[in-house]
């Protein structure tokens, strides 16, 4: 498929993947089992697959509208880290277990794939893999790694993550715990799955997601930067 | 330190001066980075410089309570923003080759550590202080 009128091709763009997502999100309502993310990913290759829509064209004129959106969500996750109540937590410990959940976050995916002799992009795209997807794209930017590379390990390692979790936390009987888990090492796939477990646990993971992203978006360049990767 | 106060608003009025501060915020932060010449960090700065806006906001005044349901609201549909990028990674991973098993190992190895590790230490480190005040503590799980 191919368009004369860049107007409209971004409109067919827009259009396509609105589909696509609310298509997903009725999916998901209905079928609990089904992960909405990944549902809507499929229907935007199928539906370009039946239109016989190049995936580089149809992004091409997506980009210019997407960039924006995706910047204007980063930005919207300073509202539930804003927002966090303190009141009762042990603060210390809370910021020490952050801090950890970052550089380990970072580091440890990074020198896996140093380990495993995976290209240099691969290697600098794992210094997301711990951060949500808008805020990890913009780092993905930032230190100039693969954005769809960066994208596939930061959706696969939050599903992988969403869905061993309740195996992994057998002994762990505090929902506070499991939420915090949750969102500091599998993010946005996490949080879904701690919303499941419990409101609590939600709400802690959402606190993980947000402050793992705006610390991991702070250090994670300055440091790739300072060793010239 | 108040984190959010009840003022009711509509929900679609709450979506508007919500979406109208985001944009505000971030297209401010494009300028700003372009001027000083690090247009990719745009988003990132705009996040932080919200960030401490409504920290600013929240140690004034407290933070409204339509913000957090608006902002709520919106996250849900958050993946909307990345579907495009996101179908071009689902198509990568056909294309990985000879990196597929490594960069698969490499990420179940490095979420699953975490997220078991991150999991006892939370567990140990909340709970130390339950035993210590656990008054204090079961009244804020129910309020978090």
């Amino acid at each position: 498929m191919t368009f004369d009128n860049v107007f409209v091709a971004t409109f067919a763009a827009i259009l396509l993947t609105l589909t696509a997502h609310v298509t997903a999100r009725v999916l998901a309502r209905k079928l609990s089992w089904l992960p909405m993310v990944i549902t809507a990913l499929a229907l935007v290759l199928l539906f370009l697959f039946i239109l016989q829509w190049d995936y580089n064209d149809y992004y091409d004129v997506a980009k210019p509208v997407f960039d924006h959106l995706l910047g204007y969500v980063t930005v919207l996750l300073a509202v539930p880290l804003a927002a966090m109540n303190f009141k009762g937590l042990p603060v210390k410990k809370l910021t020490l277990i952050v801090i950890l959940a970052s550089v380990v976050g970072a580091l440890l995916p990074m020198s896996l794939a140093y380990l495993f002799a995976l290209s240099h992009d691969t290697i600098l795209a794992f210094a997301t893999r711990s951060v949500t997807t808008p805020i990890g794209l913009s780092v993905a930017d930032l230190i100039k790694a693969p954005l769809a590379m960066a994208n596939l390990i930061i959706i696969v390692s939050g599903l992988i993550g969403g869905t061993l979790a309740r195996f992994l936390f057998r002994g762990i009987d505090d929902d506070r715990a499991k939420g915090l888990a949750l969102g500091l090492a599998a993010h946005a796939f996490g949080t879904v799955e701690a919303w499941q477990i419990s409101h609590t646990a939600g709400r802690y993971a959402a606190f993980g997601l947000a402050v793992n992203g705006l610390v991991t978006a702070v250090w994670v360049p300055i440091f790739i930067s300072a060793l010239s990767i | 330190m108040k984190s959010t106060h009840s003022a009711h608003l509509p929900l679609w009025l709450a979506l508007i001066l919500t979406l109208t501060m985001v944009i505000v915020v971030r297209e401010s932060a494009v300028i700003i980075c372009q001027l000083a010449g690090i247009e990719k960090a745009a988003n990132i700065v705009g996040l932080v410089a919200m960030f401490f806006i409504l920290m600013a906001w929240r140690l004034l005044k407290g933070l409204p309570s339509w913000l957090t349901q608006a902002s709520n609201t919106l996250l849900v549909d958050s993946g909307f923003a990345f579907l495009p990028v996101s179908a071009g990674a689902g198509l990568l991973l056909f294309a990985l080759g000879d990196e597929l098993w490594g960069v698969m190992l490499t990420m179940i190895i490095s979420t699953l550590i975490p997220l078991w590790g991150l999991a006892i230490l939370a567990n140990r480190w909340l709970n130390h202080d339950v035993s210590i005040d656990s008054t204090t503590v079961e009244e804020h799980k129910g309020q978090l």
